[in-house]
């Protein structure tokens, strides 16, 4: 792979290929260690994690849908003490640049958290979680507001000197103005989309599948979505996008970097194929070579341009 | 690992359930009776996840294992209509499996197995006659002789079959855990051990009786999933560990549990 340069940088973050993955879909980073190896991706994406463990929502947490996925996990993770002790040391053998995810219930939790894995010379960035919808006060607060989203990305900034990516919730009337205001706030590059809102009843029942009634869908179902609000907010902000919702082909990863994403992440479609990263990263170079492109970078936001 | 493994007999077997055998000696290799195996179903986005099987029968020598499986939903649909010769995108061998290596040849095992819960059965009883077992016994349930699983899938094995079904068009009448008590009392078995697989409230019942007179007892749980390695976490069931109850993964944790450890929700 010579000929093609497929290296990105999303806010000083150099990533070898623009792929990584989807906070909460591959875990701490290992479970599919036996499939492939990790550093053969951009860069790696880890769950959210919040100052206290959290248990996550009773079962069922996955509902499957229509070219998707309704999921409300609920944040289960085990907190950031035992992330330092435990997970961390796990990463030793990933090379590539590592980005953690974190989610709390008050800006105080995101400033602290921010600040304690700034001391942590293995994070190369932090990925602030403002969307989960699935629990409460979870982020959804944060996110739809643009009020709230520049106090919290303000708090964040002031609390470590990371490169600071904040994920966009999708579920609001207008992305770019929410996109504007974690800019303003200081964020140095955006993620979009997280989960879409969504419901299953069960006919049977006549009462919601999930025991926290509203879930996120996600997968191929939500591409268009994603497509087009990575459109909009590239045009409306001036700092690197990391595009995601139901990306499973390079077809679909060069869509989101034509929209205007620097990177992009596979989420849901680990689950179906693990070698999907891998497969699209192959599939973005084999689309280069066969159309004359130089550099990756060329085409990002190439359909407005 | 994920392969594409050819079929190599595929039939039905009973009512709506069928018998799937796939040619894939690394699987074969390493695989444990418990483990489960993750089928892509057709090729589409819609349905989009996989679908875990317990693996019925691991033939090391040939390289094959075998699953069985109830068509239910969408997914066994598309699967029961792929012909022998089609290969199947399939990740595995998954799960923990059952712990057989401290179990004395001396030991009686019973293996309950209802409905379509049954068939990781096959592969235990296989393995704990092959540890030298003497005296391994299958309590085969199902709702009904149509939705019997064939005995002879476990008699090959060499183990003895009972027969429940609840509407008694097959052997006894009634639930399969009704059969348990009389197997492990008498003293004719040893120490009996038991190993369960099916419906929650059979997995609840078998699990209480073995709790209840102190008998060693593994279960295996069923649940939906969708990546099978652990990375999701969609796939939890409560359990007490060190003394606290929290979830774990029925996929990576699981499926196999000590009976002591589940906690049911009611």
């Amino acid at each position: 792979m010579t000929e093609v340069n497929l290296a990105v940088d999303v806010a000083g973050i150099t990533m070898d290929n623009p792929v990584t993955t989807a906070s909460g879909t591959y875990g701490f980073g290992l479970d599919y260690s036996r499939y492939y190896d990790v550093n053969l991706l951009g860069a790696l994406t880890l769950k959210s994690i919040t100052l206290e463990k959290r248990e996550g929502n009773p079962p069922p947490r996955i509902i499957e849908t229509p070219a998707g996925i309704l999921n409300s996990i609920g944040l289960a993770n085990p907190g950031l003490d035992r992330f330092l002790t435990e997970v961390i040391p796990s990463l030793e053998a990933v090379k590539i640049p590592v980005l953690a995810s974190i989610a709390g219930d008050t800006i105080g939790d995101y400033a602290l958290l921010a600040e304690k894995l700034s001391q942590e010379p293995k994070i190369a960035g932090l990925e602030v979680n403002i969307s989960c919808p699935n629990v409460k006060k979870g982020g959804l607060e944060f996110g739809v507001d643009t009020v709230q989203v520049k106090k919290l990305v303000q708090a964040v900034r002031s609390s470590t000197d990371l490169p600071l990516i904040i994920k966009l919730s999708p579920n609001v009337t207008d992305i770019t103005a929410i996109a504007r205001s974690a800019v303003e706030g200081g964020a140095d590059a955006l993620a979009l989309i997280n989960t879409l809102q969504g419901m299953k009843i069960d006919i049977q029942t006549r009462k919601p599948c999930m025991a926290n009634k509203v879930a996120g869908l996600a997968g191929p179902a939500v591409k268009p979505i994603g497509v087009r609000m990575v459109w909009q907010v590239a045009q409306a902000v001036n700092v690197p996008i990391i595009g995601m919702g139901g990306i499973c082909t390079a077809e679909d990863a060069l869509e989101y970097i034509m929209a205007g994403a620097t990177s992009v992440a596979v989420g849901t479609f680990n689950f179906v194929n693990p070698m999907a990263p891998v497969e699209i990263i192959q599939g973005l170079y084999d689309y280069c070579i066969k159309n004359g492109i130089k550099d990756i970078n060329e085409l990002v936001g190439c359909s407005f341009k | 690992m994920q392969v594409h493994a050819p079929i190599i007999e595929h039939r039905r077997i009973a009512d709506d359930i069928f018998l799937l055998t796939l040619s894939v000696p690394d699987i074969a290799g390493s695989a444990e009776p418990g483990q489960f195996i993750h089928i892509k179903c057709g090729s589409s986005f819609d349905p989009l996840l996989r679908r875990p099987f317990s693996l019925s029968m691991i033939d090391k020598e040939a390289g094959n294992i075998s699953v069985i499986y109830e068509v239910r939903g969408r997914g066994t649909k598309i699967l029961s209509t792929c012909p022998v010769g089609q290969t199947l995108d399939i990740m595995g061998p998954l799960g923990s499996s059952f712990s057989i290596s401290h179990i004395s040849p001396q030991s009686g095992a019973v293996l309950v197995g209802g409905g379509i819960g049954a068939p990781p059965m096959a592969s235990l009883a296989q393995a704990l006659i092959g540890k030298g077992l003497k005296r391994v016994t299958v309590l085969l349930g199902a709702a009904s002789k149509e939705k019997l699983l064939p005995e002879e899938i476990f008699t090959r094995t060499g183990a003895e079959v009972l027969i429940a079904t609840d509407d008694g068009s097959a052997g006894y009448q009634g639930f399969v855990t009704e059969l348990l008590p009389s197997q492990v009392s008498g003293g004719e078995v040893g120490t009996p051990v038991v190993f369960a697989c099916g419906p929650e409230g059979m997995l609840k019942a078998v699990g209480s009786f073995c709790l209840s007179n102190g008998i060693p007892c593994q279960l295996s749980l069923e649940s939906v999933m969708a990546c099978g390695v652990g990375a999701c976490q969609g796939c939890v069931c409560r359990v007490l560990r060190r003394g606290s109850v929290e979830y774990v993964r029925v996929c990576t944790e699981g499926p196999v549990f000590d009976a002591g450890e589940v906690i049911w929700d009611d």
